[in-house]
């Protein structure tokens, strides 16, 4: 008996590891605040409810807003055209969008990730674009390097017209079935403001965005 | 009673040029995040959600913290506790040596400040690279942030100019923000394509879906992530939500509330690591839990480190961020800072006006200035300097309480402000940049005995 309680108290005065200590120590304190709050409902109001409809314009507005510029295909068959009408020259674009479009004479995805740093175009996929704020989903599992996105000088997005919801809870909304996967949002190039608050485009990451809606 | 924040506030306003900037800059900032906020007609009813969010969060913290490790070792990520600021070093430190990993590229994180992380690995012979171009710039100034979210905005162009040609990230001097922005990203390309580790803070951890979300808009912490054979997140045990789902509110916030962006340019969600990497989240105490407690003070744990509440307040604009002896300067590092060490910060409290515009804008619904108040409470009981205070008061409360007493010490004040040399109040810290009031030859209560009879209500 006298043994089992030195026992215990032996075990308590160890030092309980760090993952038990905080989360007794979460529980304690909760306790102590004494109330236990329920997730809320959320009623959206005003005019950028889910079923309002999508208006492309003012996507496009956003995007231009972004720093990213947006060309808007006839047809996956005028790639090329929109293309070398923004000087993206064939030979200088990495193209990893899933087998979806295939462009003559462009870049192998290089096997040494120092020669990441000298890809000048690259060309993805976007799932997903966003009215409110001009951000596109690009799923990285889905790419063959998931640095891409980042590493490349100048981003070109293919996004189709159909795939843009208006807000970021349609967005949310429609990502529920990807919602353990890999993914950003990407709005416009890189920028800091961190010099004296001057805008600079070009930050880390790509220096342009060209986003092709089709 | 310290006065360390008014030192060092003074040190700050000696350059009034750059004080001046500073505070119409911020205060820039401040008024875009109003513009973008308001361009969302809900935008109210976003907050009330977050801030209910993070509180349901709060009182099930345990729960959601074992689900997300729960979830997150299903994604093949692995988990580390760290109870303070030591042990999560250590194990940062553990993972590197384990790996023999000498060099580490860090994008923004607070919590590493909070931690003095580069410090510790430093003198274990581990170089941290600071990778966001202000926290870059302040790295190689051998400075800390003096922002949350705009780390280096207490210096000029210039400033940035002579410690980029001192370090030899430019050959020739230049003060052009383009430039200098190209050449830390030239210098850092390098790197990122380099180190073999990365580390990153966390802005929003899922318990639903066991993974992180990083924000930025220079995409440093995208290049670190996926370019680096081992990963390591580091995160406070508030940094938890629910569900992904509830992303919804906290993306449309943040940068609103941060820069008066719609959204940063990054919001990446990271949860499996790729088949060559590894994948590490270290999850920090540091006295959060304690916190949990107490009720004046735990909502302080809502914060999702917006900045918004540094750039509306009138003391942090005109007293910049390392007047604050906490690497979270502003009022909600004035609300943080004295549970950590109450002794050393207790002046930070007393930085403010109370005017409450950090209440206001807070995304999450922090009751900033309320918790400002409460500290100066709690801060009084255990400071004997207050003494004189309560004596006053004790004086106060009898002179009030007596009429003919209060009339008599209204005359004297009178006479008194009269007759005082102007210099009298330049001797005193709170008068060196105020005037006395002007004094009319006649009171009010002298006034009113006279006329206050012409003006009675007729009844």
């Amino acid at each position: 008996m006298l043994s089992g309680i030195l026992k215990t108290g032996k075990i308590l005065k160890e030092k309980l590891n760090s993952r038990d200590f905080i989360l007794e120590n979460i529980r304690k304190n909760v306790k102590k605040l004494g109330f236990n709050n329920s997730l809320p409902a959320f009623q959206e109001r005003g005019d950028s409810s889910l079923t309002s409809k999508v208006e492309l314009e003012a996507f496009k507005k956003r995007l231009a807003s972004v720093h990213a510029k947006v060309e808007v295909l006839s047809s996956l068959a005028s790639l090329n055209d929109v293309l070398s009408k923004n000087q993206v020259n064939a030979q200088k674009i990495l193209v990893d969008a899933g087998g979806e479009v295939e462009i003559k004479g462009s870049l192998k995805m290089p096997a040494a990730k120092r020669a990441l740093g000298e890809i000048e175009w690259a060309l993805i996929h976007g799932e997903m674009g966003v009215e409110e704020n001009g951000a596109i989903w690009v799923n990285l599992d889905l790419l063959t390097h998931s640095a891409l996105p980042f590493i490349t000088e100048n981003l070109i997005v293919l996004l189709k017209q159909k795939n843009v919801v208006k807000n970021m809870h349609a967005a949310y909304e429609g990502l529920a079935a990807k919602k353990s996967s890999n993914g950003v949002f990407i709005a416009g190039p890189s920028k800091t403001g961190d010099i004296e608050h001057n805008l600079v485009v070009g930050a880390h990451g790509a220096r342009s965005l060209l986003v092709l809606l089709y | 009673m310290s006065h360390q924040h008014a030192k060092l506030a003074k040190t700050f306003l000696a350059q009034s040029k750059k004080a001046d900037w500073h505070d119409k800059t911020l205060w820039k900032v401040r008024k875009l995040r109003d513009k973008v906020s308001g361009e969302v007609d809900e935008f109210q009813e976003l907050r009330e959600m977050a801030s209910q969010i993070k509180k349901h969060t709060l009182t099930h913290l345990d729960e959601y913290l074992l689900q997300f490790e729960r979830k997150a070792q299903g994604n093949g990520i692995a988990v580390h506790w760290a109870r303070d600021a030591r042990e999560h070093n250590e194990i940062v430190h553990g993972l590197l040596k384990e790996k023999k990993i000498t060099q580490v590229i860090k994008s923004k994180s607070m919590l590493t400040e909070e931690c003095e992380l580069n410090r510790y690995l430093k003198e274990r012979n581990v170089n941290v690279l600071d990778s966001d171009l202000g926290e870059l710039i302040v790295q190689l100034r051998r400075e800390t942030p003096s922002h949350i979210v705009m780390p280096a905005i207490h210096l000029n162009k210039e400033q940035v100019g002579e410690v980029f040609l001192q370090e030899k990230l430019t050959e020739e001097y230049s003060n052009d923000p383009q430039y200098l922005t190209f050449r830390a990203r030239t210098y850092l390309r390098d790197k990122f394509l380099n180190h073999e580790a990365s580390l990153t803070g966390v802005n929003f951890a899922i318990a639903e879906t066991g993974g992180i979300v990083v924000v930025t808009n220079e995409g440093n912490a995208d290049l670190g992530v996926n370019l680096a054979k081992v990963n390591i997140h580091c995160m406070g045990i508030e940094k938890i939500i629910p569900s992904f789902k509830n992303l919804e509110f906290f993306i449309r916030l943040l940068a609103r509330s941060a820069t008066g962006q719609p959204i940063s340019v990054y919001t990446s969600h990271y949860h499996k690591p790729r088949p060559e990497q590894a994948r590490h989240i270290v999850i920090l105490d540091n006295r959060r839990s304690d916190r949990l407690g107490e009720e004046r003070f735990y909502e302080a744990l809502k914060c999702i480190r917006c900045g918004a509440c540094m750039n509306t307040c009138p003391v942090y604009r005109n007293s910049g961020g390392h007047s604050y002896t906490y690497p979270i300067p502003g009022p909600i590092g004035s609300i943080l800072a004295p549970k950590m060490d109450l002794k050393k910060h207790r002046d930070l409290p007393f930085a403010s006006s109370l005017c409450g515009s950090c209440t206001y804008v807070c995304p999450v619904k922090i009751n900033l200035h309320q918790q400002l108040f409460d500290w100066r409470e709690e801060i009084a009981k255990s400071d004997e300097s207050f003494v004189k205070k309560k004596y006053l008061s004790y004086f106060l409360v009898k002179l009030f309480s007596r009429h003919f007493l209060t009339k008599f010490f209204f005359g004297l004040l009178k006479w008194l402000l009269r007759v005082t040399p102007k210099t009298f109040l330049k001797r005193n810290n709170w008068g060196k940049y105020r005037e006395f009031p002007k004094i009319p030859q006649e009171s009010f209560a002298e006034w009113y005995s006279k006329n206050g009879k012409n003006f009675e209500r007729e009844t």
